[in-house]
């Protein structure tokens, strides 16, 4: 008697700390859940009733039968859940939602999916099989900039980045999206450090479609692409005339703009931005959730080891360009427990601030990279003597970037934070080699 | 006197050859010729301005073109016509450029570009912008230039082409002066300013000298199509063609500003008897209008006065224009009463006119409007 | 001049400049004054010299009060080599500048590649020859530089437009002592040319009749002109507006244009309006740089409009 109202007590408050979780865990499929709980919470009101009964006639001839009763109920409910959880299952599996990114937003309704892209146009996505009546419904509820049939299947990209973070996704999860890339703007003048490009090029499989900036159009119409992932740079007259002359072509674009986020998480959180269109968001939620995870715990390892120093520039002929302040290198710098030096150099200064600071300095990051930047601690400083001021440059702590940071670094953004944290706080970071940053000898 | 021999040169370009053979005489040598004959490119070559296409320019024998720039500026400089654009350059700064060819260091001699600027009646201008001086004065400032170099032969292209009569005539004079010094070559090509000054004239013909000599006896005829009274050193508009309108009766140089009125206003017209000698007669016979002349000083004779009324018979009307009636033009005034009896309109422009109706010289216009 | 060692984006107070002035390179803000003010400071006065001057000598052989030193395309070579060095990675070496780095020895070689061609063309032809050969071949530089921007990728480009501003920022030392050698003989030579040159305000044709040999002038003014400028953009980058407005201050102050007082008199205002430039640039706004090249403009138009508006009222 006793124990079977223990177990009945006990069932329930699993199915209300799971519904409880469930509820506020997910919050963009509460009006399925609460149905359901609706429908859980009338099945605990009838067991209490029950209960109340047991409690009140100990000894009564049906009891068994009660037992039995109730038991056959908890079944039910537990199939109930069961089903509860495989829809939630489901619905987390197709649904993300965005967090730290201020670019762009995602949103879903129904069969549909709603994006608004860098340049705040608002793109429908929509199954390749809806019939044209839904399709119109959906068109006259958002009246959107460009539909898209999705999953994508001819996708043209614009920048490196964009190859580097499906790159990602297909290594992580052998997805072959690149499969489904048939152009690439810039795509002989770089020198490629994402692997499997060159040969997608040289085998004819990926077509350089010219300069990001104005593209060989007659290139990309003969693509015939389902989707074109450009980028803008505001103000920039040859952005402008790029968005003019594809929405005269007619050539359906969307503007991947995560360059402009500040932080490097917001950052990161394009790789939603860029699966929705191939319908891999659930897996870029799971690589995103992952790069958080390590990108927190780093930031946790070091949150208390002490501010370090950072200062993070280039020099040109004694004109300093540092990172701007609020800048997506600030959070970096912040992630990786470094206190950023140039927080208040609006962009260009003089050679007497680094100066001045020399003595402060603990670790410089020259924004540059060994094909372009300086081979040695002495070359450094025969371009540029006066660094010999900084301490960083003199006690050895300067670094550059890799030759593929700019193209790789940032689809691996916790390792972007590791290396810096390890190179702030090499102790905490025994036998950690850095991956995107380059030690100046 | 400095000798200075222009030797067989022969100057131009593809398509313009032009050559001389001189050497330059006493006084003021003048290169003479119409625009486009070879004047200017003759003295740039002769300066060295331009390449010979052969031949050499000897001062005192010295082949100029072996010269350095600087030795040669020593030795000739020339005057060209377009005038330098200088904002701010003081009259005086550009005078000392004229030291260039003997010192580095212009502004040691001041005191001499102070005299050269007195001598040619400048000095008060030393101190003003080149800029802001008359065409004259700078052209004056620029002869100063000039003779800051101490040359034994000026050569000067077209002097006096922007400048006013006065201007002309002081700008002329003082080169002639310098004459006296060195050897001096003016580019002219106005008859007027030649028959003034010029001592001996190249005449710049078909790409060659046609003639040296005095310019009065330079055949100036065959070049220009304009009729030229050499010994009145002027130029005239031909005499209208077609059957005149008016016959002039002259006497005394008075029917010249007729003729010259008439042949601006395009009207044809007859003169008769004139004075070989007579101020009309150069003029009318220059024109090469219709015309009847008698000896200087002799009585018309009465074929003369036959044929000048037979002409004033065939025009609209006569026209006296004032001269006096005396022994030997007596004879004038008959022919204009015969005139009037046949029927013929005269008009006098005297005062008190002996015949006919009188007219003011503003009225001439009027006249041949009616008439026309 | 000395007012200038107490501006800059970092503040030091006048008594400690003065106290560190001359010897001390070890505490921070000696080092500050005289590892990088001093060296600055006399950087902007040779460089705003030398650009006057190739200003000046160019107007004079031109005939054009527009002329100034990168009016013959001099610059657009300069910055052509430099990029074909940045952005494509071919580097055409001069061995002997090699420690310099490749902006300096880039920039000599654009700037004797196209002073040679312009020295070939200005003994053969007129000067207005050698203007339009000139802006022709700056044309074909600036040509070639887009070309070589159009095919480049977006970051190097933007590191590329950075390095070629000048600022004076970047003189250190050494490289004031290099700029120097060259460019005080050459200022020297430009001062001994400016006697040589002086009929050439009439007009080539009047100064050949006055002794000059105008074809030597040509020669030489090019010549000098092209060295002076090339150390600038080498050293410097490209310092726009000094060498248009320091010769015509000079100019309209001095009441002459005649090139032994106009070359003299450019270089001290050519170096003055540069340093109070190069002074403004570093604090007007700091901790930011200006670019030299807006504050010239800023300084010497105000100037100019001045010096002009009040000779119209007197003339």
């Amino acid at each position: 008697m006793k124990l079977s109202n223990i177990i009945n007590i006990a069932v329930l408050l699993v199915l209300a700390v799971s519904i409880y979780i469930l509820y506020t865990s997910i919050a963009d499929v509460r009006s399925s859940i609460s149905l359901l709980t609706a429908k859980v919470e009338d099945e605990i009101a009838e067991l209490r009733a029950d209960l109340a009964r047991i409690n009140s006639s100990v000894l009564g001839s049906d009891i068994e039968d009660r037992l039995t009763d109730v038991e056959s109920k908890i079944e039910g409910l537990r199939r109930e859940l069961g089903e509860l959880g495989g829809l939630i299952r489901g619905a987390l599996g197709q649904r993300v939602a965005v967090k730290y990114a201020a670019g762009f937003s995602l949103a879903y309704d129904g069969p549909v999916k709603v994006v608004v892209d860098g340049e705040n146009r608002t793109v429908l996505l929509v199954p390749r099989d809806m019939g044209e009546d839904d399709l119109a419904f959906y068109v006259g509820k958002y009246s959107p900039d460009l539909v898209v049939r999705t999953p994508v299947e001819r996708v043209v990209l614009f920048s490196a980045t964009q190859v580097a973070l499906l790159a990602r996704l297909d290594e992580e999860y052998r997805l072959g999206l690149l499969d489904r890339v048939v152009g690439v703007a810039w795509g002989k003048a770089y020198r490629w450090y994402i692997p499997g490009v060159e040969e997608r090029f040289s085998d004819g499989r990926w077509t350089d479609v010219g300069y990001a900036s104005n593209p060989n159009y007659e290139l990309l119409l003969k693509l015939r692409p389902d989707l074109v992932v450009i980028y803008t740079v505001p103000g920039y007259e040859a952005s402008e005339k790029l968005v003019q002359r594809l929405e005269e072509l007619g050539v359906p674009y969307v503007v991947d703009n995560e360059w402009r986020e500040d932080t490097v998480l917001g950052r990161f959180e394009w790789v939603k931005f860029l699966a929705v269109f191939f319908g891999v968001e659930d897996r870029a939620g799971r690589l995103f959730d992952m790069v958080e995870r390590a990108v927190l715990s780093y930031a946790a390892k070091v949150a208390d080891a002490g501010p370090v120093n950072v200062a993070w520039f280039s020099i040109y002929r004694g004109t300093v360009y540092a990172a701007p302040p609020g800048s997506y290198v600030h959070d970096l710098i912040r992630l990786a427990g470094g206190r950023y030096l140039y927080g208040d150099v609006p962009y260009v200064s003089g050679i007497e601030l680094v100066v001045k600071r020399g003595n402060d300095t603990d670790v410089l990051v020259y924004a540059s990279s060994p094909e372009f930047g300086p081979s040695s601690i002495g070359d450094l400083l025969s371009s540029e003597p006066r660094l010999g001021e900084v301490r960083a440059v003199r006690e050895g702590r300067v670094y550059l970037f890799s030759s593929d940071y700019f193209q790789l670094g940032y689809a691996y953004t916790e390792l972007l934070v590791r290396d810096l944290a390890a190179i702030l706080h090499p102790s905490l970071f025994q036998g950690v080699e850095p991956r995107f940053f380059v030690r100046l000898e | 006197m400095y000798r200075v021999r222009v030797d067989s040169v022969e100057a131009g370009y593809p398509g313009f050859r032009v050559r001389a053979d001189i050497e330059l005489g006493e006084g003021l040598n003048c290169l003479v010729g119409p625009n486009g004959a070879g004047k200017s490119t003759l003295i740039r070559t002769v300066v060295g301005l331009l390449r010979p296409v052969r031949g050499a320019v000897y001062v005192d024998g010295v082949n100029v073109y072996k010269l350095s720039p600087r030795s040669r500026a020593r030795v000739l400089t020339a005057l060209l016509p377009d005038v330098p654009t200088l904002h701010f350059m003081r009259a005086i700064d550009v005078v000392l450029l004229g030291r260039y060819p003997h010192s580095y260091l212009l502004y040691r001699a001041v005191d001499e570009a102070m005299r050269v600027m007195a001598r040619l009646g400048i000095g008060d201008l030393a101190e003003r912008r080149f800029a802001e001086l008359s065409s004259g004065q700078r052209q004056r400032v620029l002869i100063a230039r000039a003779l800051m170099q101490r040359p034994r032969a000026l050569l000067v292209d077209e002097p006096t082409v922007h400048l006013d009569i006065d201007a002309k005539v002081h700008v002329m004079s003082m080169l002639r002066e310098l004459s006296r010094e060195m050897a001096v070559l003016v580019s002219v090509h106005e008859p007027d300013i030649m028959y003034r000054f010029c001592d001996t004239v190249y005449l710049v013909w078909g790409g060659t000298i046609r003639y040296v000599g005095p310019p009065e006896e330079a055949p100036l005829t065959e070049i220009y199509a304009v009729p030229l009274s050499p010994a009145i050193g002027t130029l005239e508009l031909p005499a209208p063609r077609g059957d005149p309108l008016l016959h002039l009766v002259p006497g005394a140089g008075t029917c010249t500003p007729v003729m010259r009125r008439l042949a601006a206003m395009r009207v044809p017209f007859s003169v008769g008897v004139a004075h070989v000698g007579d101020l009309d007669h150069f003029v009318a016979a220059a024109m090469g209008a219709p015309l009847v002349s008698e000896q200087p000083y002799a009585e018309i004779s009465d074929a003369a006065l036959e044929a000048a009324l037979r002409m004033a018979l065939r025009s609209r009307a006569a026209l006296h224009c004032g001269c006096p009636f005396g022994a030997a033009n007596s004879k004038n005034l008959a022919l204009l009463r015969e005139a009037a009896q046949r029927g013929i309109p005269v008009y006098s422009l005297s005062r008190d006119p002996p015949v006919g109706e009188r007219l003011d010289a503003a009225g001439l216009a009027g006249l041949v409007r009616k008439l026309g | 001049m000395f007012a200038s060692l107490f501006l800059g984006t970092v503040h030091i107070p006048p008594g400690k400049v003065l106290a560190v002035l001359g010897w001390d390179f070890q505490s921070v803000d000696g080092y500050i004054v005289n590892g990088i003010r001093l060296p600055r400071v006399l950087g902007a006065l040779v460089g705003g010299a030398a650009l006057a001057v190739a200003g000046a000598l160019y107007q004079i052989l031109l005939r054009n009060p527009l002329a100034d030193p990168y009016v013959l395309g001099i610059a657009n070579a300069a910055i052509f080599f430099y990029g074909l060095a940045f952005l494509v990675g071919i580097q055409v070496g001069l061995p002997a500048l090699a420690g310099q780095g490749i902006y300096v020895s880039s920039s000599v070689l654009g700037a004797a590649i196209v002073s040679a061609l312009l020295l070939a063309l200005s003994a053969r032809y007129g000067a207005l020859y050698v203007l339009l050969f000139g802006v022709a071949l700056g044309f074909v530089f600036g040509a070639g530089t887009q070309i070589l921007i159009a095919l480049a990728d977006v970051m190097k480009v933007g590191a590329f437009v950075l390095a070629t501003l000048g600022t004076f920022s970047g003189v250190t030392w050494d490289r004031l002592l290099a700029m120097s050698v060259v460019c005080l003989p050459a200022l020297a030579a430009a001062l001994a040319l400016s006697l040589y040159i002086s009929p050439y305000v009439l007009g080539e044709e009047h100064a050949a009749v006055t002794g000059l040999d105008v074809r030597a002038a040509r020669v030489l003014v090019v010549a000098v002109a092209s060295v002076l400028t090339a150390m600038v953009i080498a050293y410097v980058g490209v310092v726009g507006f000094v060498g248009l407005v320091g010769p015509h201050i000079s100019r309209l102050l001095l009441g002459t244009e005649s090139p032994q007082r106009l070359v003299p008199t450019s270089a001290l205002t050519g170096g003055m309006v540069t340093l109070a430039a190069d002074d403004m640039a570093r604090s007007l706004l700091p901790p930011l740089e200006l670019p030299i090249t807006a504050v010239t403009s800023l300084v010497g138009v105000p100037v100019l409009i001045w010096l002009l508006t009040r000779r119209h009222v007197q003339g």
